[in-house]
């Protein structure tokens, strides 16, 4: 099946400094795709390229078939964007700057005010869409912020940071809706550095690092090649603790041998964890091992990065 | 609805809630003369010209309030890099061009109304009499209007900061008030100063204004103030448009 988004091999400078370098990925409808990324990896950079903000210095990128350089008017109205910084108009209110962004968007009479009335109860904005937005709440003002990138339910959604200062009920709902959108059909480029959401979300994940991928693939398989489950034993030692962590394949099969091993200390045993890697292990093993590839020493991830970058596509 | 009406439309809800600047340089004009319109008549009758008090007080302080909108214009490009919603609106199917135009469209008509007001109530209240084609100066204080947005263009396209802004076009408004006889008339200016004034947009608008007003001019004699004011709005507003990047960030301070 042809993604609908698709980058290829993408180069970004500013100035001299390589933002994007060589980045590839593709996003199919119906998914979302995770960007995961230390600040200035080069996540901001990439969705402002696939909208045609920044000039390619080498590569491609098609939206819907369209390439985004050579007619960015069309990409651009396959797409919905929540940039990052929270960009709305504080004098309007909540529906006013939903209605702007649809009217914007091309959408028109009762079309719009559907669109409009989807949006403001997608977002569970009914009580606020008469306030002015410049009186509303961060995590408020940053569910408008996000109203007005789906209300003419796009193709394609990208999403900078979109639950940055939103509180957990919000953000659960925000997740939910996306995922209602991407099962809708939508692709969904979804940048965060809330690990956990991608998770929920069962996001296929790609870590940006320096401006290159890193890694990509699902959670399980990045977390499956990346990391190992193992089992924690805290002992007593001396004045403090001690903890051994012993990877294993299967924690519950292999605990018995695992404490038999260090049966000598069995009377300092004072406790047994099992440790499940999660995301988060492998993007802090990842990002750390790169940081110490490029210092000239090796590290964990040196002989993956150059596969992970493959999986990209 | 084509993208520059629907962004007239988002630019006007916008605006309508900062109207109260627009409302304050549309009342100050009419408050300097009424206070300062004696002055005018011992100052005009000293030179003997044959000009009412009204007949240059009125064009004059419209002309330098309109010239101070100048500031309220160029901050809605600035609003919008604040809010970080430029950048935003860019990622848009509407090309820079249509969303500059459609964010200049607004001002304009602000523009015009204030200086249609203030020659209403110059007429209602000072005597104004127009002794020329009505049609006449309403073309006038369009071109007028025009050229306040191009001069605002250009002082948005070199300020990088709102400071900037603001210090650039006060200064620039008194300046072109004063050297294009808004203030005074140019003769009345010091001998050295008055070659300068042709050289301002002001000095052409008030030509065209006392064209209109005092010498009763019509459409068509009026046309050459204003053909060469409208050259200048031109060649200002060619200058603004190169000169402008309208993606390039603007700071508050």
């Amino acid at each position: 099946m042809t993604p609908f988004l698709r980058v290829d091999g993408v180069h970004v400078r500013y100035d001299d400094r390589p933002a994007l370098n060589g980045v590839s990925l593709d996003l199919h409808r119906g998914t979302v795709l995770g960007l995961l990324g230390h600040n200035g990896a080069g996540k901001t950079t990439l969705a402002r390229a696939v909208t045609g903000l920044v000039p390619l210095s080498a590569g491609r990128i098609t939206v819907g078939g369209v390439d985004v350089t050579r007619d960015r008017r069309a990409a651009r109205r396959l797409t919905g964007v929540a940039p990052q910084d929270l960009a709305v108009f504080p004098p309007l209110t909540a529906v006013e700057n939903i209605r702007s962004w649809a009217e914007l968007s091309g959408l028109r009479g009762g079309r719009c005010r559907r669109a409009v009335d989807e949006a403001v109860e997608m977002m569970q904005l009914g009580e606020l869409r008469d306030r002015r937005v410049g009186q509303l709440s961060g995590g408020e003002q940053r569910r408008v912020h996000c109203a007005m990138a789906i209300v003419a339910r796009p193709p394609l959604l990208l999403l900078d940071e979109p639950t940055v200062g939103v509180d957990p009920v919000t953000r659960r709902a925000i997740l939910g809706h996306v995922g209602a959108l991407a099962a809708a059909g939508t692709a969904v480029l979804y940048s965060t550095h809330y690990l956990a959401e991608v998770e929920q979300l069962g996001a296929e994940v790609v870590i940006l690092h320096r401006g290159a991928v890193l890694a990509a693939g699902g959670v399980a398989e990045l977390v499956g090649r990346f990391s190992e489950t193992a089992v924690e034993l805290t002992f007593r030692s001396g004045d403090g603790v001690e903890a051994i962590r012993t990877p294993v394949a299967d924690p519950v099969d292999e605990l018995p041998a695992v404490l038999h091993r260090f049966g000598d200390r069995r009377q300092d045993l004072v406790g047994v964890a099992i440790h499940r890697p999660s995301l988060e292990d492998v993007f802090v093993r990842l990002t750390s091992g790169e940081t110490r590839l490029t210092s000239g020493e090796t590290g964990p991830a040196s002989g993956e990065a150059p596969a992970a970058e493959e999986a990209g596509r | 609805m084509s993208a520059l009406v629907a962004m007239v439309r988002h630019e006007w809800r916008v605006q309508r809630r900062e109207l109260a600047p627009v409302a304050m340089l549309t009342i100050m004009p009419v408050v300097l003369i009424t206070v300062l319109l004696p002055t005018y008549e011992n100052a005009l009758a000293q030179d003997a010209r044959g000009v009412g008090a009204a007949e240059h007080a009125v064009p004059g302080f419209a002309v330098m309030f309109a010239l101070f909108l100048a500031a309220h214009a160029g901050m809605t490009f600035f609003r919008d890099h604040a809010w970080h919603t430029w950048m935003r609106l860019r990622t848009l199917p509407v090309p820079a061009s249509t969303l500059v135009t459609a964010k200049l469209v607004v001002p304009f008509l602000l523009v015009l109304f204030q200086l249609v007001a203030v020659f209403a109530v110059g007429a209602a209240l000072f005597d104004l009499r127009v002794r020329g084609s009505l049609a006449g100066l309403v073309l006038v204080l369009t071109v007028f209007a025009a050229c306040v947005l191009a001069l605002s263009v250009l002082a948005v396209a070199v300020c990088r900061t709102v400071v900037h802004l603001a210090a650039v076009t006060n200064v620039g408004t008194l300046v072109l008030s004063g050297l294009g006889g808004a203030l005074v008339p140019v003769v009345l200016l010091p001998g050295w100063l008055q070659p300068l004034a042709p050289l301002t947009p002001s000095y052409w608008a008030m030509r065209s204004l006392q064209t209109v007003v005092s010498d009763g001019a019509g459409l068509t004699g009026v046309l050459p103030p204003l053909g060469v004011l409208g050259a200048m709005t031109a060649g200002v507003a060619a200058v603004g448009a190169v000169l402008l990047r309208p993606d390039r960030p603007k700071e508050a301070w």
